[in-house]
């Protein structure tokens, strides 16, 4: 035993490696800005996260590149019936799980029907996967997936983390629970360890041989092993990176993206994620905010291309609409809503009934005019609001809260305006924040923040998801925003910037659809 | 003792008392920190006539101005002057210190008189409960209690106090163990007085000087742990001015905008340094044993 250990021992040391690389291979640190994992099983998960750990270990049946441009996955070719309400794939015959399992058509069907079962408590996947009914085998490598309305993004989905086929033995053998902590993919990267809060490793899938042709690199990845690290103060990600503890950064700030990238040692990419933008959802529940014309008031009075550009440095514009502009069938129309304009905040305000009052606060029937914020992210862009909306006589109390704290907040109605954004590449997720289905309520947590609820709103929303020409998905996606930024739902603030800096070392990173998890399938020490 | 004697033993009380005073400012570091914590006052009183800017107005385009003539100490992420901050900042800082070191003392003097002078099974189960409280380290004791209450500076300042009160309640239990034995004490007790007057008018005023240095020396912890708390972001919620919450918002930019933490930080240090060199010297006159020294 302890004579090999010293020959290892010995090769490391003399290997002199330029940086990360030693006797076993590239090592590659990713420094990420969250600590709160609590699962790796795809089918459950609804976390950004999560999903970075995820998308390193597990394939997808199709699989679309940073632009959202499909590409053959696991399904080799697929055919949508004319009616849109299945799609038959043609499945690789060449891949095994990391266990050793075979890949077929079995395992899919096992995968999209576990996720459907309420006893596994899928929190991501059953939304994306929407109308899904049922999976034929119709043979070892070929299934038929069945929808039980018309589902013309049904493809699409197939390209999301959250649909991943899992292996069905590893299921079996560690339970649902047992498999979130130690998941079983087909994906280029296996896992190894994982201690919570700190790091998850991962190794290479020394038979991996079955990257989307997108990719630069064929068969096992150049990285030997991958360690998510958990960091979540920025500086101290940074300041990591720099001592060449970590070798990727995400959600670097700004002011250290120009300097890191300045310096020659690093590279930085940034990109605008797509889904929910950093955003405000207004409670059109209770308080001042019931009233339309006090909403619009706030939305004239906060001036988002100064503030985005003061927070950001430049790295992130302001947003205008309930989806990114970076997401598919977003808008234009949304960026001519609410303008900076203090007059219009002033006289919409005078015609609610709220009048200036001594201090620079605005009166009602001798109420102020308060509006509770309890913040969960970003306590800077709080207080940029805070101040913005003050000139305007708005009192806004901001409470920086911890999740906890926000969620009984959530389930108890008991807040003026909070803050939201999500990662997902479909305007389909509108429908998490606005459908009047998604309301909160004592016990369920639910994302429409701004409890709002219009028959109407929830049609187009349904209509535009099962809509069977892109015309008409298009025009249906654009009433709907329109809808809800005439009725002043939400205060976009700005894109959601994810900032990656990494080592000049290394070349290769990619990111997933959505633009925000990052691919390291791909990484190689940089061609010098 | 009787008021009486007053007009008699005025003139040599007079000069005791101006003789410990004199002795106190014998000791420059002491003069220094009363100096600079009467600086700190009247700053903080007179805030809103000596700052030269309103501490909550933003200027996006005098975002992260180093320190000027204009500024003089530079301007925040959002273009705020942090001179005109700080100066409010130490209202907060001082009111949170004092408002916490004066509840943990009632509470603590309050507990320890009690345990102290009632004895027997009270005192052994009191005692042992303020051992098992100082087990625990005060900043985690006062996280736990900010976790039950919610966050804010009032109740950062219960929290810092419940955290803090064991110690007092120990010192006070002693200083109140010897005195109970005194003979006067006693004579009181002969004379039928009740346990809360005895409590209240005999035992309490022979352990205020205790009170009085022991409160001083932990006035620096307690201004520390509160800002502990907001700089964790459990304390003072924007657009307040706390100096440990300024130091939490200016750390993204430590690199760039050095002066964002390292004004709130040198106010912090300043101050809990003049607090224990007042303290220390506090202790040092007022303790009877070191009558003559120095």
């Amino acid at each position: 035993m302890r004579p090999i250990h010293w020959t290892i021992a010995f090769a490391l040391v003399a290997g002199t490696p330029a940086f990360a690389q030693d006797a076993e291979g590239l090592t590659v640190v990713f420094a990420e800005d969250s600590n709160s994992d609590t699962t790796f099983d795809p089918r459950v998960t609804q976390s950004r996260h999560e999903e970075q750990v995820i998308t390193q270990m597990f394939d997808q049946l199709v699989v679309a590149d940073s632009t959202a441009k499909i590409y053959p996955g696991l399904a080799k070719s697929w055919e949508v019936s004319d009616d849109q309400t299945s799609i038959t794939f043609a499945l690789r015959d060449d891949v095994t799980f990391h266990d050793g399992t075979p890949f077929n058509a079995e395992a899919v069907k096992f995968t999209l029907d576990s996720i459907k079962d309420p006893a596994l408590g899928s929190q991501g996947a059953v939304d994306i996967m929407g109308p899904y009914a049922s999976s034929e085998v119709l043979d070892e490598f070929t299934i038929k997936v069945t929808y039980e309305r018309p589902f013309p993004a049904g493809l699409g989905t197939f390209t999301e983390n959250e649909l991943s086929p899992v292996s069905p033995t590893a299921v079996k053998e560690k339970g649902d629970n047992g498999f979130a902590q130690a998941p079983v993919g087909t994906g280029p990267f296996k896992f190894v360890s994982w201690e919570k809060g700190r790091e998850v490793v991962l190794e290479r899938n020394e038979d991996y041989n079955w990257a989307p042709e997108f990719m630069d690199n064929k068969g096992p990845s150049k990285v030997a092993r991958i360690i998510h690290r958990y960091v979540p103060d920025a500086s101290t990600r940074v300041a990591a990176l720099e001592a060449g503890e970590v070798q990727i950064t995400d959600l670097t700030p700004p002011l250290d993206m120009q300097r890191l990238s300045n310096s020659g040692d690093f590279k930085t990419v940034v990109a605008v994620a797509s889904g929910v933008p950093f955003s405000a959802p207004l409670n059109t529940s209770k308080g001042p905010f019931a009233d339309t014309k006090v909403r619009q008031a706030f939305m004239h009075s906060i001036n988002r291309p100064a503030l985005a550009d003061s927070l950001f440095f430049g790295f992130a514009d302001a947003a205008y609409g309930p989806i990114s502009s970076a997401t598919p069938e977003y808008f234009e129309g949304v960026e001519a809503y609410y303008p900076y304009d203090p007059d219009k905040a002033a006289a919409l305000l005078d015609e609610a009934g709220w009048t200036m009052g001594s201090g620079g606060i605005r009166e009602k029937d001798g109420a102020p005019l308060s509006i509770y914020f309890p913040a969960l992210m970003e306590p800077e862009s709080a207080v940029a609001l805070q101040a913005e909306a003050r000139k305007a006589g708005f009192d806004v109390t901001v409470e920086n809260v911890l999740k906890q704290k926000q969620d009984e907040l959530i389930l108890n109605n008991e807040y003026d305006m909070l803050v939201l954004r999500w990662v997902l590449n479909d305007p389909a997720v509108m429908v998490i924040p606005y459908h009047s289905r998604n309301i909160p309520e004592p016990g369920t947590f639910k994302f429409n923040w701004s409890r709002y609820s219009n028959p109407e709103l929830d049609k187009l929303l349904t209509d535009a998801a099962a809509a069977t020409t892109p015309q008409a998905r298009e025009q249906l996606y654009a009433d709907a925003q329109k809808l809800i930024m005439e009725e002043a739902l939400v205060l976009p603030i700005h894109d959601q910037i994810q900032s990656i800096a990494y080592s000049a070392d290394l070349d290769g990173i990619r990111f997933a659809p959505g633009n925000w998890q990052v691919r390291l399938y791909d990484v190689r020490p940089a061609a010098d | 003792m009787s008021v009486t004697a007053a007009p008699a033993g005025e003139p040599r009380r007079r000069s005791r008392r101006l003789r410990t005073v004199r002795r106190f400012f014998r000791h420059p570091g002491a003069t220094g920190a009363v100096v600079v914590l009467v600086l700190l006052v009247v700053g903080a009183i007179f805030a809103p006539l000596i700052a030269p800017y309103d501490f909550v107005a933003t200027d996006m385009l005098a975002r992260l101005k180093p320190p000027s003539a204009e500024h003089l100490f530079g301007t925040d992420l959002h273009g705020r002057d942090i001179f005109s901050r700080m100066l409010f900042g130490a209202r907060y800082s001082l009111a949170v210190g004092f408002a916490t070191v004066a509840l943990a003392l009632v509470v603590g003097a309050s507990v320890g008189i009690l345990i102290g002078y009632t004895g027997g099974r009270v005192d052994e189960w009191g005692s042992r409960f303020l051992d098992v409280l100082l087990g625990f380290p005060a900043i985690v004791m006062a996280i736990l209690v900010v976790a039950v209450l919610g966050v804010g500076l009032v109740n950062v300042v219960i929290a810092v106090a419940i955290s803090h009160m064991p110690r007092f309640a120990r010192v006070v239990r002693g200083a109140v163990l010897v005195t109970k034995e005194q003979l006067y004490v006693e004579s009181a007790q002969a004379l039928g007085a009740s346990r809360l007057r005895i409590m209240a008018r005999h035992v309490f005023p022979n352990i205020v000087p205790t009170l009085i240095v022991l409160g001083t020396l932990d006035l620096g912890n307690a201004i520390l742990g509160t800002a502990t708390l907001s700089f964790l972001g459990l304390g003072a919620q924007p657009p307040t001015p706390e100096w440990g919450a300024m130091l939490n918002s200016g750390r993204e930019y430590m690199r760039y905008a050095p002066w964002l933490m390292l004004f709130p930080g040198l106010a912090l240090f300043i101050t809990v340094m003049a607090v224990n060199l007042l303290g220390d010297r506090l202790a040092q006159v007022l303790d009877p044993r070191a009558k003559d020294r120095a």
